[in-house]
């Protein structure tokens, strides 16, 4: 690549609105990484009988199944006609499927099950004594959530968030199939990467994975920090 | 040791399966019905066994040039010949042909009632990316209907993109080609063809690469295409 192509290609006003909106879908994902999957690993790592395993299937399923077929039962259920979909649009007016809920949802779906698998791990052994000991000491659950096992699990909690992130950042397939993958409206930088190798702009893919990488090593350098305090 | 000895035996199968030489056939997703079925009538007539590998066309183009590994490629021949790769010789397999299909629950009655107010999306693969795209977009500006349609055209990926957002009924109609749909039966609503004087003809080809590994097999399946059965084949996946 020249040098001269690799400053159009940074130029280019197309590549303006895809990393605005992935910044945008990570300003509603990465909170829902926390404050869903930090209690979910807690229940799937603490909680026994049946419907903890079925929860612990279904939230395993999105890493398992290709990525595509994700989308597809997604995009069924939640589509004008399927049966979650039909019943938002009917009462609340909220379309899904073609807009922001859409890609927010899809890298919800990726991302959550890499956010509650190390928690998961986590809140086994140790923290069933300190949890007693606070529970003795007269403290009640919501207390002892924050103030026991969140620092007790901080390490994990960083980690599933770097990982979520980073494979939510990275997720293609539900996102097309949720997304559509519309220019100017749901490309975000993950398609627009996949757009262009589609088209053989590898200037422009190279570009947007550069700064994929960027956002990846950051988060490293980040999670460094968070492992060492 | 049995374990051991089996291993070995399977390898040694997988790698005389290797050493015949097979016909390595790329092809754009969307002709996987088509593209499966030549190949196998192929198999059959040749004793050549052949390799399929599918894949968006951006993709197997870049997979023809840098892995040397591929004989044979279908598409669409405005588009292969454009591409910097060398080719020998092409074959015609048949005409792409674009149509409107529309999901379970709605009719059409003629093409032109994508603009009708009960059309509130109509789906189109890209034009830069995709051949339909482009002949959507051709048919849309010569009958005058773009200006009509402009605010619920919803321009996506590719043709199977289309497809699938007609199956779940996610859109009220999308442009789509014929192969892509024809087998769909009540799985969709239906479809019309477009007429095809109103976008450029679709040349569906088989084009053989200079680096072709296997050029000898290359040219019996080039043979192969102009005959009667591969022709049959051809029109009954809608060509």
């Amino acid at each position: 690549m020249t040098p001269v192509s690799f400053w159009a290609t940074a130029y280019d006003a197309g590549i303006g609105f895809p990393i605005l909106l992935t910044l945008r879908v990570m300003a509603v994902a990465i909170p829902v990484f926390f404050l869903l999957g930090v209690p979910l690993g807690y229940l799937l790592g603490r909680g026994r009988g049946r419907g903890v395993a079925v929860l612990d299937f279904l939230v395993s399923l999105p890493l398992v199944l290709p990525p595509m077929a994700v989308g597809f039962f997604l995009l069924l259920l939640l589509g004008r006609q399927g049966p979650i979909g039909l019943p938002l649009r009917h009462f609340f007016d909220l379309e899904i499927v073609f807009g922001f809920p859409g890609l927010a949802l899809a890298a919800i779906t990726s991302g959550i099950p890499l956010m509650v698998r190390p928690v998961q791990a986590a809140v086994r052994g140790d923290l069933v004594r300190l949890v007693e000991l606070s529970a003795v000491l007269g403290k009640n659950a919501p207390t002892t959530f924050l103030r026991v096992v969140l620092p007790y699990c901080r390490k994990s909690i960083a980690a599933g968030l770097f990982l979520a992130t980073g494979r939510a950042l990275g997720e293609v397939g539900v996102s097309l199939l949720l997304g559509g993958d519309i220019v100017g409206r749901t490309n975000t930088v993950s398609l627009e990467i996949y757009n262009a190798v589609f088209t053989g702009e590898f200037a422009r893919a190279g570009l947007l994975s550069g700064l994929l990488a960027l956002v990846s090593l950051l988060l490293t350098l980040a999670l460094k920090r968070t492992g060492r305090g | 040791m049995k374990r051991i000895l089996w291993s070995c035996l399977l390898v040694l199968l997988l790698t005389g399966q290797a050493l015949a030489e097979p016909l390595t056939i790329a092809a754009g997703a969307g002709y996987k019905k088509l593209v499966t079925e030549l190949a196998k009538a192929f198999e059959t007539a040749s004793g050549t066994k052949t390799e399929l590998v599918l894949g968006n066309m951006g993709q197997v183009l870049t997979q023809a040039k840098s892995s040397g590994a591929i004989d044979v490629i279908v598409g669409e021949k405005g588009f292969l010949e454009k591409s910097d790769i060398p080719f020998s010789g092409s074959v015609a397999i048949g005409r792409g042909l674009l149509v409107v299909a529309w999901p379970k629950g709605k009719t059409l009655n003629a093409p032109a009632d994508v603009a009708n107010a009960s059309v509130k999306r109509l789906a189109m693969p890209d034009p830069q990316k995709a051949i339909y795209g482009k002949a959507a977009t051709q048919y849309l500006e010569k009958s005058g209907l773009q200006k009509a349609v402009a605010d619920k055209l919803l321009v996506v990926a590719t043709v199977p993109q289309v497809t699938t957002y007609l199956l779940s009924g996610e859109v009220d109609a999308g442009f789509v080609n014929r192969t892509d749909v024809m087998d769909l039966g009540p799985a969709i609503g239906g479809y019309l063809e477009i007429d095809a004087s109103l976008y450029d003809p679709i040349e569906i080809v088989a084009e053989q690469l200079v680096a072709a590994k296997n050029a000898a097999g290359a040219k019996a399946f080039a043979t192969f295409l102009a005959s009667e059965g591969a022709r049959d084949i051809a029109k009954k996946h809608g060509m």
